[in-house]
């Protein structure tokens, strides 16, 4: 029989019509209704799941309509984190394969095989698959209980060392997998992660400096810099900022001409105002093929993450150079980001012992 | 000539609108009229209907039907956007002319906000790529938008060969069902709504959110003799055929109180499949059948790969 998933209770009409109007952006809401044939014409949204809420859907409609609600997509951005221990029998993929038979897991949490990939230079690295559930209270019941699902890789990077990056759909996703290998591998396990809080305002600047120098690999080359998001110190109640058009083409130049990024005069009142980079959607070209690529990189605050992901892939044709959408492979995606995420934990480890070395 | 205007679109409109009478709906105006609007010029309609709303006692519903005859070949996106403009504008003009009004008095009664655009492409068995380029196309249509309670909201659908199919395939099971049980045994079941304030209703007519939803409820009386009558719950499901699928539509009758000790459950589905559905068949029935029901039997409904001779035939 195949796999029967219990929590498929039909929403109400009120459930559908207050998430397709509250949690549900108007351009899903719309491509909801059009791509069925249905058009509301002069509607505010309200009104428009108003009328949707008058259908009755099958089971792959409402979960489009959950996903959109809890802002699920294909394109998953990738955190990670390093897991450290004194004891020498300390092994997380272990720990995980012996958790994945026992019945000491949490409701709703199940753990898939772990499989065993070689890469070319002969290093060895484990992959999994999680699912559990993000309970949500307060919210109407149809959205109440969420069930996710990720996947992980474990890649042993010294003794009693374990780097283990998480393909979230959310960042909450990498989270809940740290907490998880913590409790469950022992007591002294330490956790370290790329962390915004440790850094000054100064240098969360040099960090994502340094990430459009050597964030990609060598046969990719930056041309600008799409999108800098910034905030006032180091709460999260602080508004998030987006610097505009004019700023980001000086940023862009002054990275492309090899400056360093904290000269510009823009960024170095935001410095001296107490700004501090959060996120970046760095553009880079192909150097042999006419391919562009967006990345964002973004430090999260709640919950505490650090993710890389691929925001746009293209294809550039002709004289006029038309661009169309181009597909990367699973394989080359998470490649690409595992790159990208180990250049910033190395480029985050430098400015780290810079700051030690500073303070001795 | 891309679009089939004369002989063949009058044709066209005089068969999706023998679909439409099939679904209970009442032909208020003779076909291809033209009428007089606010604007005091004139405008075409291919055809005017209304029904009596199964969710909404209190009024019927008027729908201006524009029946569009198409190859898929010359078939452009530019097209469909402006058909939605063009019959968003029409019925705005129409619904506030006086003269309309006078023309069709007995639509005073009637909600004057629904338009219906059926295409037929009729030779879309030599495009199935097709299929999903249309959706892109309905997807791309920048709808008329408005600010709040200063416009009334229109409700436009679109109708292609696909839906039209499986129409005709629900109305035709319907009035099998009704042939072999009895006379208007088998009506359609509108469920109440506390939020709405409407009561349960039980009609013959299909109204046009059953036409756009994924599962149609209806409810067939059978004469046991002596005035005693017997009751099916049935359903007419058009949805996918996995077991999370049925978990899903079994939830929604239970919802909707369509899942009675007393009475028989009929699933008519749509989609055939029925190498694969044969393998889960048995756990889809035990599925319902956790829930008692008299019983549960799933059935197919007659399916169309063209026009129904019902449609075609006057």
């Amino acid at each position: 029989m195949q796999q029967v998933n219990t929590n498929l209770k039909y929403p109400t009409r009120y459930e559908v019509e207050q998430t397709l109007t509250d949690f549900c952006t108007r351009v899903f809401v719309d491509k909801f209704a059009q791509s069925r044939g249905i058009f509301i014409t002069k509607a505010i949204q309200d009104e428009l799941s108003e009328h949707l809420s008058g259908f009755f859907f099958e089971h792959f409609d409402i979960e489009e309509i959950r996903d959109a609600a809890y802002k699920r997509n294909s394109s998953n951005t990738l955190a990670g984190f390093v897991v450290t221990s004194q004891d020498e029998a300390f092994d997380p993929i272990q720990a995980l394969d012996a958790l994945r038979g026992s019945n000491d897991l949490e409701k709703g949490v199940v753990l898939g095989a772990i499989v065993e990939e070689v890469n070319t230079d002969g290093s060895k690295q484990f992959k999994g698959a999680m699912e559990y559930v993000d309970k949500k209270p307060g919210r109407i019941e149809f959205l109440q209980e969420e069930i996710r699902r990720f996947d992980y890789t474990i890649k042993p990077i010294g003794e009693n060392s374990y780097q283990i990056l998480v393909e979230c759909q959310k960042s909450n996703d990498a989270k809940v997998f740290e907490n998880l290998v913590k409790k469950r591998t022992g007591k002294d396990v330490r956790s370290e992660i790329i962390d915004a809080d440790i850094l000054s305002a100064k240098n969360t600047i040099s960090f994502f400096d340094e990430l459009a120098n050597k964030g990609m690999p060598t046969e990719w080359r930056l041309i600008e810099v799409k999108q800098l998001i910034f905030r006032k110190g180091k709460s999260e109640n602080e508004e998030a900022e987006e610097v505009d058009a004019e700023e980001l083409s000086g940023i862009t130049q002054a990275i492309l001409d090899g400056n360093n990024l904290r000269e510009n005069k823009f960024v170095k009142q935001s410095e001296e105002s107490g700004y501090r980079f959060t996120a970046m959607t760095y553009e880079f070209e192909h150097k042999n093929h006419p391919l562009i690529i967006q990345i964002r990189a973004e430090f999260k605050s709640r919950p505490k993450v650090f993710e890389v992901g691929i925001h746009d892939f293209k294809h550039r044709e002709g004289l006029q150079a038309k661009t169309t959408k181009a597909e990367l492979s699973d394989r080359e995606e998470i490649e690409l980001k595992t790159y990208i995420w180990q250049r910033s934990k190395e480029i985050y480890k430098a400015i780290m012992s810079q700051k030690l070395e500073k303070d001795e | 000539m891309p679009e089939d205007q004369g002989v063949n679109g009058g044709r066209w409109t005089d068969e999706v609108s023998r679909l439409f009478k099939k679904a209970g709906w009442e032909k208020i105006a003779d076909s291809n009229i033209d009428v007089p609007s606010v604007d005091g010029h004139q405008h075409g309609i291919d055809a005017l209907f209304c029904y009596e709303d199964g969710f909404n006692p209190k009024m019927k519903q008027g729908v201006f039907l524009e029946a569009k005859r198409y190859s898929v070949n010359s078939f452009q996106k530019k097209k469909l956007n402006d058909w939605v403009h063009k019959l968003d504008e029409k019925i705005r003009k129409l619904r506030a002319s006086q003269e309309f009004l006078e023309t069709y008095p007995h639509i005073t009664d009637v909600k004057l906000v629904n338009g219906v655009l059926a295409i037929w492409f009729h030779d879309l068995n030599l495009h199935p790529e097709f299929k999903d380029k249309f959706i892109q196309y309905l997807i791309d249509v920048d709808t008329p938008k408005g600010r709040g309670s200063k416009f009334i909201n229109l409700r436009l659908f679109v109708i292609d060969n696909e839906k039209i199919l499986r129409l005709a395939s629900l109305l035709h099971t319907v009035e099998q069902w009704n042939k072999d049980k009895g006379e208007n045994s088998l009506k359609f079941y509108y469920p109440s709504s506390a939020r709405f304030g409407s009561p349960v209703q039980e009609t013959s007519t299909l109204n046009l959110e059953y036409i756009f939803s994924q599962f149609v409820l209806a409810k067939a009386k059978t004469s046991k003799g002596n005035n005693e009558f017997e009751v099916t719950d049935v359903v007419f499901y058009f949805g996918r055929l996995d077991v999370n699928s049925f978990v899903r539509l079994r939830e929604a009758l239970l919802a909707y109180d369509m899942i009675n000790q007393q009475n028989s459950l009929i699933i008519y589905k749509y989609i055939r499949q029925a190498d694969e559905f044969r393998k889960i068949q048995p756990d889809v029935i035990k599925l319902f059948e956790d829930k008692y029901p008299k019983n549960v039997a799933i059935k197919d409904m007659e399916t169309f790969n063209d026009l129904p001779t019902w449609m075609i035939n006057e």
